[in-house]
């Protein structure tokens, strides 16, 4: 028998292990209403299609289309992968990946591969929903498309390591609960779902500093008409920064997030799991 | 190994041959699991030397532990997968550690039929008994055809068809030279499974020998029970020669006494006298363990 080279067999082991946890997420009770509220999502912006925002020749919908879309990758690389993160160090998913050659290698790879697929499937539905019926919401070309498919991936490894700062430092639902609430107040100052150029300048560049911002501009220079920019700082669309941006803070993501991830996963033990088992049957969570 | 000021293990000295089953027993907060997690490499010991399968755990490579399996009693994770399906992907992390001896990872159905979840292959993992999901726990830990098996109390939840085919297992495992060591609280199931009965206390090993040398040792002392025939008073007095502390009570206490009962302690009598000292202030707490095997 020959043995398999490491990396295709840690490859094969994490394609599959994300293919799976997909799956199985998105055939259960929870994932499909993860689906379903972003067809409710889709009435609201059918809703809002008419509201203009003054010299922006797009509608509030359409501003909130690439808002959800931005904040839909956002939530699924931190607030996702930190629940994930604190969920799988309490029943033990790190601790059978750290006992198992290259685990946790593999765990890595495939949450990469997952974190995406995760992002997009939720908003799928939205955004389908607006190509349709909300005309100048979304990308006119194939190019466009590919473009922002570009820049959600480049969105969602430059959050990662968000949410595994958040999973490692939280460790209770509650403690996740109190990180969401501050990562919705983040998204609203950020400006995903509203124009910040109308905001004191100090904010705008508050806004700028963070990734979430330059998410949500590079989102609407993809996917709404070059009139939309009138609401943006400056008047236009900077896609090169906004993209610029982001592939640093990928970059940044991807030196971090195996870091702390092993960071979390080193401090993993049967008797660490035994004791987040006693607290969740004491406390509930 | 220390935690802080707070000493949780001292003077553990201990070899295990290739191929022995070994049951490390004792009362909660011994240093049981913190042994264990040290020989897992799940913790770096603060002080001494740590050699397993011919490495250091804490600092192995990831060769070592295609070698080693693990099974805790604690894990609740994919728990909405199937039992196939985990076997398979935890599985596939060990191929590339297969060898025409040892060819790696072990079959799923096979594995499975093995520890009786032939049944239960496309069933989720959380609809599974908690007997059941014992069974896939130790599968887990055997998919990769360990040299050294991990066994964290393996037969917790497990009626009694369920922790014969687990004691089985273990009996089958070390027909394939598959060292072994298991925790547990289970004095019966320790004496039937292991070769080898490694007793802690207090952060020592306070006993280490095979079950008929501690048995041998247990019964050189005896156990009587006395019951005065006025007063119903039941006196129980361990003793490792018995005919003499007979021979003084009845001479002292003639026509007194109503019943005489002497016993060879059991297992559990050795075991939780031995824990006993070692536990109680100002007994004497041997660092070097009794040489049972001696007595054999």
């Amino acid at each position: 028998m020959s043995p398999v080279p490491v990396p295709a067999a840690v490859l094969r082991a994490a394609t599959r292990q994300a293919r799976i946890s997909l799956v199985r997420k998105y055939t259960s009770a929870a994932g499909i209403t993860t689906v379903a509220v972003s067809l409710v999502l889709l009435v609201v912006l059918w809703l809002l299609r008419d509201i203009d925002l003054g010299s922006a020749a797009v509608g509030l919908g359409g501003y909130v289309v690439t808002g959800f879309l931005a904040f839909g990758v956002v939530s699924a690389a931190v607030i996702g992968v930190a629940g994930e993160l604190q969920t799988e160090r309490d029943d033990g998913t790190l601790l059978r990946a750290k006992a198992v050659p290259h685990g946790m290698t593999g765990h890595l790879v495939a949450k990469v591969l997952q974190a995406p697929v995760d992002a997009l499937i939720p908003v799928l539905p939205a955004v389908l929903g607006a190509a349709l019926f909300l005309p100048g919401t979304t990308p006119r070309d194939v190019g466009g498309w590919l473009l922002l498919l570009l820049v959600l991936l480049l969105g969602v490894v430059a959050m990662l390591p968000w949410g595994a700062v958040l999973g490692s430092v939280f460790r209770s639902m509650l403690g996740l609960v109190w990180a969401m609430i501050a990562l919705y107040a983040y998204a609203a100052v950020s400006g995903l779902f509203y124009p910040v150029a109308g905001w004191p300048v100090w904010l705008q560049w508050i806004a700028q500093a963070g990734p979430l911002y330059w998410i949500g501009a590079a989102v609407r220079a993809v996917a709404l008409p070059d009139s939309a920019a009138a609401v943006e700082i400056g008047g236009e669309f900077r896609l090169g920064v906004a993209l610029a941006v982001l592939a640093g803070w990928a970059v940044v993501g991807l030196l971090l997030a195996p870091v702390l991830l092993r960071r979390v996963v080193r401090r993993q033990s049967g008797s660490t799991v035994q004791a987040a088992r006693e607290r969740v049957l004491a406390t509930g969570f | 190994m220390s935690y802080g000021d707070h000493l949780v293990l001292d003077d553990i000295d201990l070899e295990v041959p290739r191929g022995q089953v070994v049951a490390l027993l004792g009362p909660n907060g011994a240093g049981k699991t913190t042994t264990v997690e040290v020989l897992e490499g799940f913790r770096q010991p603060s002080a001494g030397q740590v050699t397993v399968l011919g490495e250091t755990p804490a600092t192995a490579p990831e060769a070592w532990r295609a070698r080693v399996g693990i099974v805790l009693q604690s894990w609740r994770d994919h728990a909405t997968w199937r039992v196939r399906d985990l076997i398979e992907v935890v599985g596939a992390y060990y191929a590339p550690y297969s060898t025409s001896q040892t060819p790696r990872p072990w079959d799923t159905a096979e594995l499975l039929a093995r520890v009786g979840l032939a049944e239960q292959t496309g069933q989720r993992v959380d609809r599974l008994s908690g007997g059941q999901r014992r069974r896939l726990d130790v599968a887990v830990g055997l998919v990769g055809r360990p040299e050294l098996l991990f066994l964290d109390e393996p037969t917790t939840g497990l009626d009694p068809a369920g922790r014969r085919d687990i004691h089985d297992l273990v009996a089958d495992l070390a027909d394939l030279d598959t060292t072994i060591l298991l925790t547990t609280h289970d004095l019966t199931e320790a004496e039937k499974v292991a070769d080898r009965l490694l007793i802690l206390a207090g952060g020592h090993i306070v006993a280490d020998g095979t079950p008929d040398a501690l048995r041998l040792a247990l019964s050189r002392s005896s156990e009587v029970t006395l019951r005065d025939l006025e007063t119903g008073e039941v006196t129980v007095h361990a003793d490792p020669d018995p005919t003499a502390y007979l021979r003084q009570v009845l001479t002292a206490r003639a026509g007194e006494v109503e019943v005489v009962e002497v016993r060879a302690a059991s297992l559990e009598d050795v075991y939780l006298d031995i824990v006993r000292r070692a536990e109680s202030p100002g007994d004497h707490v041997p660092h070097d363990p009794p040489a049972l095997e001696a007595l054999t």
